[in-house]
């Protein structure tokens, strides 16, 4: 794992033309094993600057194949982390919403696919997973009573026949 | 007369994170590059455009390859290489985080659908300068060491490595009277950034938690 011996440090670079490659070319690299083996002090990993825009630019590196040379926008202020607990309450009503949706969406594929084998009767669905099945839906809810999760109770209707008219 | 509050505060960050497959993907690899075709359409919305797309011209050999998507407007790339994908923020703000989060999950979704399987590991890096505030450095670093056995000094530094995950607090030489965090963790390739953030977030508040710094949340 050469990986994870190269230290990602504080280095200065040559401004790149945003988030191009451009720029790249000009920055050393020194791997955490040559630093040491050189007494190379940590910050010598990867140390180039370009005097002009040294307050500008800014970009950090930890791997052999690319350098990530990045431009820095001003912070504002100490609202960086103002709102992380709410960013991540997002995120996770977000993710929830999200495998909810996707649940739902394998229940509705698995009823269309098992509709003829389970016509006329109550199946218990967590996603594609079938839990319970039976003639009555206070049967199937006795059956899945104690499952951890809250599955999709509901009655299989058979397939419609075609309407030919009156 | 009270001095005057300084609030600890986070001047520059980085974060990096990496997508590696166990196997590469030479044979799409194409031109013309396929990869854009996939993942162009998804960036549209976040103001994408095919000039913000570009080939690294410096590779030195073939796994230095990559297609660079810049998002200029969130300030963030991603970049696909043979075997990777790379996903940069430059000053990654929590209150983007939900919007991090959705773009990247769906890439990354787009991207597995594409070549056909999902990443071995997955490498977060964020690397931030951190000021301290009315706090001081000197002090609150000489308790994570021996400072007696070290003797005095302005700034004690420490690293901390773990299976999957490492830490380094240093001092800042960008940013004056700062220090400089690098916390690193690995995940596994199933995760999503939806997953990932929580972890992301306790790893960041435990860091920053070693220097007696909480004014920022």
């Amino acid at each position: 794992m050469a990986d994870s011996l190269m230290v990602a440090d504080q280095i200065t670079s040559s401004p790149p033309d945003r988030f191009s490659s451009a720029g790249t070319s000009e920055i050393r690299q020194h791997s955490y094993e040559q630093c040491i083996k050189t007494d190379l002090p940590l910050q010598f990993f990867s140390v180039d600057v370009s005097p002009p825009s040294l307050n500008q630019w800014v970009g950090f590196e930890r791997n052999l194949v690319g350098l990530t040379p990045i431009r820095v926008i001003p912070m504002r202020g100490n609202r960086r982390r103002l709102s992380a607990h709410h960013a991540l309450q997002e995120i996770a009503a977000s993710r929830k919403a999200k495998e909810r949706a996707n649940r739902f969406r394998e229940e509705m594929d698995w009823i269309e696919n098992n509709r003829d084998s389970f016509a006329g009767r109550w199946v218990a669905l967590l996603g594609s997973q079938l839990l319970s099945a039976g003639a009555s839906a206070q049967e199937v809810f006795q059956a899945t009573k104690s499952s951890s999760s809250v599955p999709l109770i509901v009655y299989v209707e058979g397939a419609e026949l075609p309407f030919t008219g009156w | 007369m009270a001095t005057e509050e300084i609030k600890p505060n986070i001047p520059e960050s980085f974060l990096e994170h990496r997508q590696i497959f166990d196997r590469a993907w030479v044979d799409k690899w194409t031109s013309p590059n396929p990869f854009i075709g996939a993942i162009f359409p998804l960036l549209r919305s976040s103001g994408v455009e095919l000039t913000d797309i570009t080939f690294n011209k410096d590779a030195a050999n073939v796994g230095d390859n990559y297609v660079n998507f810049a998002i200029t407007k969130l300030n963030a790339a991603v970049r696909v290489g043979l075997d990777h994908v790379t996903f940069l923020i430059g000053n990654p703000d929590w209150s983007m985080a939900p919007q991090f989060v959705e773009l990247f999950d769906s890439i990354s979704a787009v991207f597995r659908d594409f070549v056909g399987s999902q990443p071995t590991t997955q490498r977060l890096t964020l690397a931030f300068h951190v000021t301290p505030g009315n706090l001081s450095l000197k002090e609150k670093t000489s308790h994570l060491v021996n400072s007696k056995r070290l003797g005095e000094a302005d700034f004690f530094g420490i690293s901390l490595y773990q299976e999957n995950y490492s830490v380094v607090i240093d001092k800042s030489l960008r940013v004056d009277g700062a220090a400089y965090i690098r916390i690193q963790r690995t995940f596994s390739g199933l995760l999503s950034f939806a997953e990932i953030a929580p972890q992301l977030y306790e790893d960041e508040s435990k860091a920053l938690s070693l220097l007696d710094i909480t004014g920022i949340d």
